[in-house]
């Protein structure tokens, strides 16, 4: 296990995680999902081969719809 | 001593008072603004100081029209926004709201995006009338954009979104606001300029729907993003969009553009 900050609270989720796992460990719809790892936003397609590392910081912003 | 009268600089006495300046230059003007604020007593004026002298009734002459549109702002306020360049994806309930705000604060560039046109069930939050039903949303937003402010330059674009397209499009602009309605839309918006346009700042929206207390609609700030919203209340089968939470979440947006604009924003720097 590796501790990373996920939405400000340390967290500790299994080494070699990738991003695309731990929206899904958080029961998030990717699609609808703006993370950021380490003041970096990702498109879509990175989700999936961005490992996430002990200390990374994650923010992981949910989209609702309206406007 | 040196004043802006009507934005034109004049010399007058020391010691010279509002009123005694409207005397001299428009005794007619029912309106007397000083530095902004709208005043109903005299007041010593000093060098530098700001006053707009209006009569109510009459149209003033183009070289003091501009200037007297934007008279009730902070002083100092106006010439940063003439400057900024600002887009907004999507013109419905938020981006329409947004689009009339940063037109009446002067913002002297703007990028105005939708591809869908004005129907009935837009109105009930959307800045559109019943008479532009039909139209282009570009087309019907330009028409109020150019009574509102026509010292800007809008350049309006009738395009469809896509991941292919985004950044490209919005990548120019010092302020990028995400005004969409479908929540996956919202997302990659937001993803695509805040991986692309990294010299932007980001205003999105999340969570504005139904009628719930305004007071827990916020701001969270990530990178070089801010989103608004309570991030709970989706628009969904029970839970309506309606005018007043979503011109407050857009009213938000707005401000955030203007107080980053302004350099007065801690969370993100120019």
């Amino acid at each position: 296990m590796i501790k990373a900050v996920i939405n400000g609270k340390e967290a500790e989720v299994k080494k070699d995680s990738t991003l695309a796992e731990i929206i899904s460990l958080y029961k998030l719809n990717p699609e609808r999902v703006v993370a950021e790892v380490n003041g970096n936003v990702l498109t879509r397609d990175k989700y999936a081969d961005t490992l996430v590392n002990n200390g990374d910081k994650v923010e992981l912003i949910n989209f609702v719809g309206g406007g | 001593m040196n004043i802006f009268v009507n934005e034109k600089e004049r010399t007058v006495e020391k010691g010279a008072t509002a009123f005694e300046v409207r005397s001299f230059f428009k005794a007619d003007a029912d309106v007397v603004i000083l530095n902004g604020h709208l005043i109903g007593t005299d007041m010593p004026l000093k060098n530098g100081d700001k006053i707009s002298l209006i009569k109510k009734g009459e149209i003033p002459p183009a070289d003091e029209l501009e200037s007297l549109l934007v008279s009730r702002h902070t002083p100092g306020v106006h010439d940063k926004m003439k400057k900024a360049r600002i887009a907004v994806a999507g013109l419905g309930g938020l981006g329409s709201n947004i689009a009339m705000s940063l037109a009446r604060m002067g913002v002297g560039d703007m990028l105005l995006v939708d591809y869908d046109v004005v129907e009935p069930s837009n109105i009930n939050r959307q800045q559109y009338f019943v008479d532009q039903i039909g139209m282009k949303k570009t087309d019907a937003l330009r028409v109020s954009l150019e009574r509102i402010n026509p010292y800007a330059s809008y350049t309006y674009k009738d395009v469809f979104l896509t991941e292919e397209n985004t950044a490209d499009i919005f990548k120019d602009y010092d302020v990028i606001i995400e005004a969409i309605d479908k929540a996956e839309t919202k997302a990659m918006i937001i993803r695509e300029c805040a991986a692309k346009c990294r010299e932007s700042f980001i205003i999105g929206a999340s969570g504005l729907a139904g009628y719930a207390d305004t007071s827990v609609i916020s701001v969270r700030f990530a990178g070089r993003m801010a989103i608004v919203g309570d991030f709970v209340n989706e628009a969904k089968p029970g839970q309506g969009l309606m005018a007043p939470r979503v011109a407050v979440a857009a009213n938000m947006q707005a401000n955030l553009a203007v107080r980053y604009i302004l350099g007065d924003l801690q969370e993100v720097k120019k």
